[in-house]
């Protein structure tokens, strides 16, 4: 396997990436979170939005403020699992 | 293969580990199949641990570059084991009970996780895919032509052959929604309960305990709560309307008048070369399968701060299993498809450390996505090097009617101060609704 | 950043920036844009990137032709890839009176000539096989309609703007204006952000209010545009209204078009990624610009999903979050100059296809701004419209 370091392994963006994204003025984590994606996988950020908070505190100097905004649903959820909320609604 | 299921008579009968393991009901011994072989398994056990037992740890592999993965959190918080079950797609087999006769696949490579031909896509890009200027000046056509080619190589699951039935809901109203049965979420029902309100607990695992249950120290699991639990129950979107909790794979909508969040830490794995390999899993990970009676590794390497690594060296140790640890920081790992050995510097030294088990035991972050999602003002908590939600002493949010406790508002360093946390914060929230002292 | 621009911006969503980039191409570079937030924090962010020309007006069809054709050369004009895939979008009309609108708007577009066809209910299980068409009574495809990737359409216009001269200063919120008689000679702004920015010698905190002098302002605020013509006493009709969308586990690739329901506004497409991304109407709505997630929207739109596709049923929602569509009382944009003040230019109000008309919208803008050429298209969408009754129409809008 290459020499890559997984900042997020659901999107497969590496330190690298989010390192580049910096440099190209994704200066805050809802940047670099569209930029590269990260954050935007399976687990939705648990693993990876304070690693790449801490890399951009390290990076630019400033303190982290808020994380990617905390969206629904934690984990996944089916669609037919859900749709069941809406039965009996009008059409 | 290194992971092995651990026979209790190997213990010294007095380590705690054998006692806890003796304690464990019996299992029923089935079969799955996984990519057309038959695998042998415990019922109801996690799937991605039975395959790890059978020595199958690459389970998935990458979206973009084709690296191997495998489970590494064991707590459904990663990618790590992805797979097909039957006819639906991405679901994680650390979070799947096993089922006899179930039908495990890879997905996304071929002709199976574990020789994927598509990994020399790892090494076309050694450093990084750039997609966004992948391709792009080349002109219309040839543009096109790739993203064409990009598009057949995108997603991971494939569309289920057959149609699939909505699952009827259940709806649940009580006076406070607690979730999280580790010993402040156990400690808060209960003090909630014993005064009389409507309590509901939720649990996304299998059984309540927290992170105490995956200890590998303690002889036996923390007691089990006395107000009503529900367990393979995971909250998983709050709103002002009500928390839905996906239990059974049916969403039960509960409406409470108030919700205490005491879910807790996720566990980082830390960032360096090569940190996604199989064979790398958190401490906790680590741990949890020892008290399932699996051994992820022959040769162990533990590194990292995390306050159980003590505890994993002295099991493994008791074991038999080679085990080195070290309180530095991982440089990087090395392995083609599996972790072989990782760099490690501790202070001015820098040393390598064969294994073939990785422990990066990285301290624990607050998982506060649910209470985000409530409406908790989050922040930044330098000390602890995560985002928090923001509360007082008495787990008081900025949104009315939520409430954090445990090791999700404060580092607790044992799980008597997690717990009067927990008491604590019931007793605000006995206060807020007007309940008599 | 300058103390005084030619041109000041209101907005660095594409409305905005596809304007100044324009503008900037046709010499005029003394352009600010501003934008109260980080880039694709808007509708430009948070939109399912759906790009067509099955409109049931002339006007909006001619329009998104053109747009569609800038789409299919951005990646190689601009550097950067966009994932335009022209997979078609496949409309369904239930009742028969949308049924015979939806035969009208077909015959328009085909007469525009777009490749539009009508079809019977099954026929549109060519296009989509996995389909249940229960209940359906007609439906229609353009397979040159698509989708694209939104956010690379922002870096590429503004990368591209910067290039040229222009300064596009996110985090920086519009306060208010300075007018002399009848014209704007000011904006008034206020960094949003903890830190500073600085002008020449002088450092501005976050908190602190400086002006930016000027000679035209192009309001490109989207949803955020009637609070900010209200600060130079301009009444805008439009509100905003918020829609929901969500996006699924990445599937391999199954779903060519984009399928849109007139009946309850499902719409769903599969991504470059594979997740299937999409949305559905949901009443009513909070007053305002409200972009919080509902289990309202996710119920609803799962159950619509689900009976359109049932063998999406075991498919997961992965993430949901929401947008506001900027709408007007006659379903048309606002687009042109006020009568006072005589220097702001408006482009706003373009409901829920704004994304789509942006790069069309923003050569058709810096020509008007730049050279004060007014086209026909400014009269018939010009905010004063609403004032002497002259209300447009348009069927064809998604949720």
């Amino acid at each position: 396997m290459t020499a890559k370091a997984m900042v997020c392994r659901c999107e497969d963006v590496t330190l690298d990436e989010v390192e580049e994204a910096i440099g190209k003025g994704q200066r805050d984590l809802e940047s670099v979170k569209r930029y590269t994606g990260l954050g935007t996988g399976w687990c939705q950020g648990k693993q990876c939005v304070v690693a790449c908070a801490r890399i951009l505190a390290a990076r630019t100097g400033a303190q982290p403020e808020l994380p990617i905004t905390a969206r629904p649903p934690l984990h996944p959820i089916p669609l037919g699992a859900l749709a069941s909320l809406a039965e009996g609604d009008d059409a | 293969m290194a992971p092995r299921r651990i026979d209790p008579r190997a213990l010294p009968a007095t380590h705690p580990l054998a006692r806890r393991l003796r304690a464990s009901p019996t299992p029923v011994a089935v079969t799955l199949e996984h990519d057309g072989m038959a695998v042998p398994a415990y019922e109801g056990e996690p799937v991605a641990l039975a395959l790890a037992a059978a020595g199958r740890l690459t389970l998935a592999r990458s979206p973009k570059y084709h690296r191997p993965r495998g489970p590494t959190c064991l707590r459904g918080a990663c990618d790590g084991c992805l797979v097909r079950v039957d006819d639906a797609p991405g679901v994680m087999a650390c979070q799947t009970p096993v089922r006899p006769g179930m039908k495990v696949r890879s997905q996304n490579s071929f002709p199976s996780a574990r020789f994927d031909v598509l990994q020399v896509t790892d090494w076309f890009f050694p450093k990084h895919l750039d997609h966004h200027h992948l391709m792009v000046g080349f002109g219309g056509a040839i543009n096109r032509t790739m993203q064409s080619f990009a598009r057949q190589m995108a997603g991971i699951g494939s569309l289920p052959e057959q149609p699939g039935e909505v699952v009827p809901h259940r709806e649940r109203d009580v006076d406070v929604l607690v979730v999280g049965a580790g010993a402040s979420g156990v400690a808060a029902a209960d003090a909630l309960h014993a005064a009389g309100l409507s309590v509901l607990l939720v649990e996304e695992d299998d059984a309540t305990g927290g992170s105490a249950r995956d200890r590998c120290d303690l002889a036996r699991p923390p007691p089990p709560p006395v107000a009503e639990t529900l367990t393979r129950a995971s909250a998983v979107a709050t709103y002002d309307t009500g928390t839905l909790v996906l239990h059974g794979g049916a969403v039960v909508l509960v409406r409470a008048r108030a919700r205490v969040f005491a879910n807790g830490c996720h566990d980082p794995v830390g960032t360096f070369v090569r940190n996604d390999l199989p064979g790398i899993f958190t401490a906790r990970a680590f741990s949890r399968a020892l008290v399932r009676a699996v051994v992820l590794g022959e040769r162990v390497a533990i590194v990292g701060p995390h306050p159980w690594g003590a505890a994993l060296h002295d099991a493994l140790t008791a074991l038999g299993v080679a085990v080195t640890r070290s309180t530095g920081e991982v440089v990087e790992a090395e392995g083609r498809s599996h972790v072989t050995a990782v760099t490690v510097r501790e202070g001015e030294v820098t040393r390598t450390i064969d294994c073939d088990a990785l422990v990066s035991a990285e301290l624990p972050t607050a998982a506060y996505e649910l209470a985000g999602q409530a409406g908790a003002a989050l922040g930044w908590e330098a000390a602890r090097g995560c985002f928090v939600p923001r509360a007082d002493d008495d787990g008081v949010t900025a949104q009315a009617g939520v409430y954090v406790a445990g090791t999700l508002r404060a580092p607790w360093g044992t799980d008597g101060e997690s717990a009067a946390d927990g008491a604590r914060v019931g007793r605000r929230v006995l206060r807020d609704l007007g309940v008599g002292r | 950043m300058r103390s005084r621009a030619k041109v000041v911006v209101l907005g660095a969503g594409i409305m905005g920036l596809a304007t100044a980039w324009n503008l900037a191409r046709r010499g005029a570079t003394d352009v600010l844009v501003v934008d109260r937030s980080y880039l694709c924090a808007g509708a430009s962010g948070r939109n399912g990137g759906g790009v067509r020309a099955q409109f049931s007006t002339e006007t909006n069809i001619r329009l998104m032709q053109e747009s569609i054709a800038i789409c299919r050369e951005f990646a190689a004009t601009m550097g950067i890839n966009v994932w335009f895939r022209q997979g078609g979008y496949l409309f369904l009309a239930r009742s028969g009176a949308r049924a015979e609108a939806l035969e009208a708007s077909v015959a328009l577009q085909n007469r525009c000539g777009l490749q539009t066809r009508l079809l019977e209910p099954h026929e549109a299980l060519r296009y989509v096989p996995e389909l249940s068409v229960e209940g359906v009574a007609r439906a229609s495809f353009n397979p040159d309609d698509g989708v694209v990737f939104p956010w690379p359409f922002v870096w590429g216009y503004a990368r591209a703007a910067q290039d040229l001269g222009v300064e596009i200063a996110p985090f920086t919120d519009v306060v208010g204006f300075v007018t002399k008689g009848s014209r704007i000679t000011g904006v008034r702004l206020r960094p949003t952000r903890l830190g500073q920015i600085t002008r020449g010698e002088e450092v501005v905190h976050a908190g602190d209010a400086f002006v930016v002098d000027c000679d035209e302002v192009v309001c490109c605020a989207g949803a955020w545009s009637p609070e900010i013509a209200r600060m130079v006493g301009v009444a805008l009709p439009n509100k905003p209204h918020r829609h929901e969308i969500c996006s699924t586990e990445p599937l391999k690739p199954w779903l060519g078009p984009l399928v849109a329901d007139l009946t309850d506004g499902l719409y769903f497409s599969q991504s470059m990624r594979g997740e299937i991304v999409g949305g559905v109407s949901v009443e009513p709505v909070p007053e305002g610009v409200d972009q919080r997630s509902s289990a309202d929207f996710l119920a609803k739109y799962s159950r619509s999903l689900v009976r359109a596709v049932p063998r999406l049923a075991r498919v997961k929602v992965l993430r949901q979050w929401a947008g506001c569509y900027d709408l007007t009382p006659d379903a048309n944009p606002i687009v042109g100059r006020v009568a006072e003040p005589e220097n702001l230019t408006l482009a706003c109000g373009f409901m829920g296809h704004g994304f789509m008309m942006a790069p069309v919208m923003g050569r058709l803008l810096a020509e008007h701004v730049d050279t004060g050429v007014t086209s026909p298209l400014f009269e018939q969408w010009s905010l004063d419209r609403f004032r002497t009754g002259k209300l447009l129409s348009e069927a064809m809008i998604i949720g």
